[in-house]
């Protein structure tokens, strides 16, 4: 193979046929369906337009002429490029051209009042989706952090050394802790209020602690506490009367994504899409790898202008 | 009696713009979080940068749900909203839209190709050109007749109360019907948002319609006569180049005491904090405030101009003017409650510091593009804020509540993070220690709270205000709580600001009047900080030591955040990047809460 690639003569044919295809792609032989490129009035405009608005300014005639020019050029090599089809694969012009077709074509419908029997069918028929939220009762002694956050930690520590198997309402509950910012009860709260209260973390731990129990020290976004949490429920399924508000929205939720199912539909009725079983396994596999290829090569760089 | 009389008539009989008048005990009141100022792609900017989101996005959206950004990949809140106000411009709501469907008359005005262009530099221009147009009351120019696009905008308005209603979630997740009005005279902004406290509205009054202030008051009042309540929201008079809160009205003529009832009436809160910079008060108005230099933009985007006239531009200013009409006229047009909000142009908004997101679509939606400046044409973005929050007291998470909560100006402002913040002054605090058990309700009986008014002083007896600040449980410790005082002295008028809380034992110099920094604990490298500086909850009990029962005052307090890193530092963090020398590295975030008024009837 190596031997037949040396012989001057195949090289020279293969170096001649390179050099054809490059020039057929630079100087495509091609007819060109409307050749005119016209630049009137409002395309002239805007051009000024633009101009003056990022420089503060008229253009000067001759600036005027570069951006024409300028546009003329690009106006051709836009027309050549769609004409070479440089518009496939690129995921830029991908991104966009999907964005315009889902934007245009998105089912946008106002969507009429659902009657009463209609409510019931769709409340029979999820039930499963109209349940209490989960609510959590609880109490809590709370230690701020002030300036020493080890400190605040011992304190609310040996607090919970000296609970542990005491009441709810022992007389020793009221002489502990700080002054908490929001309630020192909560009864029934939703996890978004109790979020909002305490933050992220202390709302998950929430739910690992043992009921009726004084427990700690937990952290807020606040501070350290002792919990005593006097039941957690669990979500349960509500009566239809209570859950119309919701039943509504649901139901106005679903006949939109109908919609656009109904329009996904037709689209999918347009093509046949096939998918290699085999890569996605392999692919799998090697996602680390992968990975690394599609890292963004950015070099650490810094205290420098 | 004609429509003037009649205003005169209901504002000396019904003090209230709400239909709940004389509810007055708020005991049970919470702090509620929002945005009332967001964008979709309904509004023709929003469109030009590539926003596609809708109305019924953006309610999703704050709701909690993930959501698509124009510049590519998914964005999140950590924590929902309790209620948002989507508020397009009524300008062209719905046409920029129009001209990308081929079926539409409107796809083939000539500027449609640019409109659609997806070159956001093309049809950023195309904005331009629109926002042109708009401003100078040329919009047959671009848009050809009338009745196509009017039809267009009247689709779009009905999709928008539709939307509304289908997301208010009563108690748990609140939307108001809405739009900006966009007057832009010259280029300057005069930009105000209309919220209406009900399940439906009419059409928009639009900027179109008029420009001048005074017609769409004239409006929303016919509107209330039907029981059509809306209150009208101004913001970005950082942007109004002296405008907003000037001594004339639109016409150039000096503000009448009929004005100035008027506007106070409709006008009842004002954003002093969003994307476009914060309207709290400028370097340059307050030279000896070393907090005034927070969020500052001066460059009107839409129409290139630098902001020279910073007197009326800025809310602490505006107090100051409104006091001193109020000395001479015996009315102040300036007696505004204070928000904060987003205006962002991508139907999310980005509340969070170290998850922001631009505000306007591709043109500054990832990390490189809004660090390299890549759209900047017109004005910076890179100084842009991260978005502000508006935060009421009310009872209840529903519409009238929180309206109400806006009417009577019991509402402050952040700049994002869900700072807790409660102001009183009253003459009977005796033994009311903010923090301790009941104090709240005692604040409410023995006082008034944020944007009340303070009953003139018997015998010159001080009043007492009450102040306690709790941090945000997912965000920094708190530096201080102040409270900046305005007053006038024969029609001269005056500012000072006083630091009643410091964390840490930190004291007022007494020779100079300051308080030592509260330190830095931020590592801009790495864009991250350490919450041991700082206090969690900081509280006052105090009393104006320069009280006068004879002077005009206004009293607002400002609780302020230990320096976090600028969403610019973040950025830079996350892709590794050299910070921009130009912008701040750190921030200390703030709420600002609405003022209590000292008013002195003129004597006759």
């Amino acid at each position: 193979m190596k031997a037949w690639l040396s012989q001057p003569l195949i090289r020279f044919l293969f170096i001649g046929a390179l050099l054809f295809a490059v020039d057929a792609v630079r100087n495509p032989v091609r007819p060109i369906e409307d050749a005119t490129i016209d630049v009137g009035p409002a395309q002239i405009d805007w051009m000024v337009g633009n101009w003056t608005a990022q420089f503060g300014r008229t253009p000067s005639k001759a600036e005027l002429q570069t951006i024409i020019d300028t546009w003329i050029v690009d106006e051709m090599r836009y027309r050549e490029a769609l004409a070479l089809k440089l518009d496939r694969d690129d995921e830029i012009v991908r991104r966009r051209l999907v964005q315009k077709h889902e934007f245009l074509f998105s089912p946008e419908t106002v969507i009429k009042e659902p009657d009463e029997a209609a409510l019931r069918t769709h409340f029979d028929a999820n039930r499963d989706k109209f349940k209490s939220n989960w609510a959590v009762s609880f109490c809590h002694i709370y230690f701020e952090i002030g300036s020493d956050r080890q400190r605040a930690f011992q304190l609310a520590k040996s607090a919970s050394e000296r609970l542990a198997h005491r009441a709810a309402d022992d007389g020793l509950v009221r002489t502990l802790g700080d002054e908490f910012p929001h309630n020192n009860c909560y009864k029934n709260e939703t996890e978004n209020n109790i979020r909002r209260d305490f933050g992220d973390h202390f709302t998950q731990a929430l739910n690992q602690i043992e009921i009726a129990n004084w427990v700690g020290p937990v952290e807020s976004g606040l501070g350290f506490h002792i919990v005593w949490i006097s039941g957690r429920n669990q979500p349960e399924q509500l009566e239809f009367d209570v859950a119309r508000p919701n039943v509504r929205a649901d139901w106005m939720d679903q006949q939109q994504s109908a919609a656009l199912n109904v329009q996904l539909g037709r689209l999918r009725a347009r093509y046949r899409p096939t998918v290699n079983e085999a890569a996605i396994m392999d692919a799998l596999k090697r996602g680390d790898e992968l990975g690394r290829k599609h890292a963004p090569d950015v070099e650490r760089n810094r205290g420098e202008d | 009696m004609n429509s003037k009389a009649l205003a005169i008539a209901i504002l000396g009989v019904v003090i209230s713009i709400t239909p709940a008048i004389g509810q007055t005990s708020n005991e049970n009141t919470r702090a509620l979080f929002g945005d009332l100022h967001l964008h979709t792609a309904y509004s023709f900017d929003a469109f030009t940068f590539k926003t596609t989101a809708t109305p019924d996005d953006a309610y999703k959206f704050a709701k909690g749900a993930a959501m698509r950004h124009p510049a590519g990949g998914t964005v999140q809140l950590k924590r929902p909203l309790d209620f948002l106000a989507v508020t397009d411009h009524s300008e062209y709501m719905g046409v920029m839209r129009a001209m990308a469907d081929p079926n539409s008359p409107l796809s083939r005005v000539p500027i449609a190709a640019r409109v659609t262009n997806p070159d956001a530099a093309v049809s950023l221009g195309a904005f331009f050109e629109m926002a042109r147009a708009m401003r100078n009351q040329k919009v047959a120019d671009v848009l050809g007749d009338d009745s196509v696009w009017r039809a267009v905008v009247n689709d779009a308005w009905n999709n928008v109360i539709a939307t509304a209603n289908r997301h208010y979630v009563p108690g748990k997740f609140t939307t108001f019907i809405a739009y900006e009005w966009t007057s832009t005279p010259d280029g300057r902004h005069m930009h105000r948002n209309v919220i209406y406290r009900g399940d439906s509205a009419p059409p928009p009054f639009t900027a179109q319609d008029s420009q001048d202030p005074e017609d769409l008051w004239n409006f929303i009042e016919s509107q209330r006569r039907k029981g059509n309540y809306a209150l009208v929201i101004p913001h970005n008079s950082n942007l109004s180049d002296g405008l907003a809160y000037s001594e004339n009205d639109y016409k150039g003529q000096k503000i009448t005491a009929d004005y100035a009832r008027r506007r106070s009436f409709y006008e009842r809160v004002a954003e002093i904090t969003q994307i476009k910079g914060t309207s709290e008060t400028h370097p340059s108005l307050s030279p000896t405030d070393e907090f005034a230099n927070f969020e500052i933009v001066d460059l009107i985007r839409s129409s290139g101009i630098k902001v020279q006239n910073f007197g009326g531009s800025y809310l602490r200013d505006a107090l100051r003017r409104g006091l001193v009409m109020y000395e001479n006229e015996g009315t102040n047009p300036y007696k505004y409650g204070f928000i904060g909000s987003s205006d962002s142009h991508t139907g999310m908004s980005p509340v969070e510091e170290n998850n922001y997101f631009g505000g306007s679509g591709v043109t500054d939606g990832d990390p490189q593009t809004r660090l390299d400046c890549k759209y900047c044409n017109g004005g910076d973005t890179r100084k842009n804020g991260s978005a502000g929050l508006a935060a009421v007291w009310a009872k209840e998470n529903t519409r009238e509540a929180i309206f109400d909560a806006l009417a009577r100006r019991e509402s402050y402002a952040t700049s994002g993070p869900r700072i807790l913040i409660r102001f009183f002054a009253g003459y009977d605090y005796d033994g009311v220690q903010p923090g301790k058990s009941d104090w709240v309700a005692a604040g409410y009986r023995r006082g008034v709270p944020m944007g009340g008014e303070l009953p003139v002083s018997r015998n010159g007896q001080s009043p007492t205000f009450l102040v306690w600040a709790a941090k945000d449980a997912e965000s920094a410790n708190l530096d201080r709580i102040q409270v900046i005082k305005v007053w006038t002295k024969s029609g001269q008028s005056f500012e000072k600001v006083f630091d009643v809380a410091l964390s840490g034992g930190r004291k007022v110099d007494p020779k100079t009047g300051k308080a030592p920094s509260v330190g830095n604990s931020v590592d801009v490298i790495d864009a991250t900080y350490k919450n041991n500086i700082g206090a969690t909850v900081l509280t006052a009990r105090w009393r104006d030591p320069e009280f006068d029962a004879g002077i005009n005052a206004a009293y607002y307090a400002r609780a302020i955040e230990i320096p976090t890193p600028r969403w610019s530092t973040y950025d830079a963090a996350r892709t590794k990047r050299t910070m921009v020398p130009s912008l701040p590295a750190t921030i200390q975030e703030r709420a600002f809460t609405s003022p209590i008024w000292y008013d002195v009837p003129p004597q006759p």
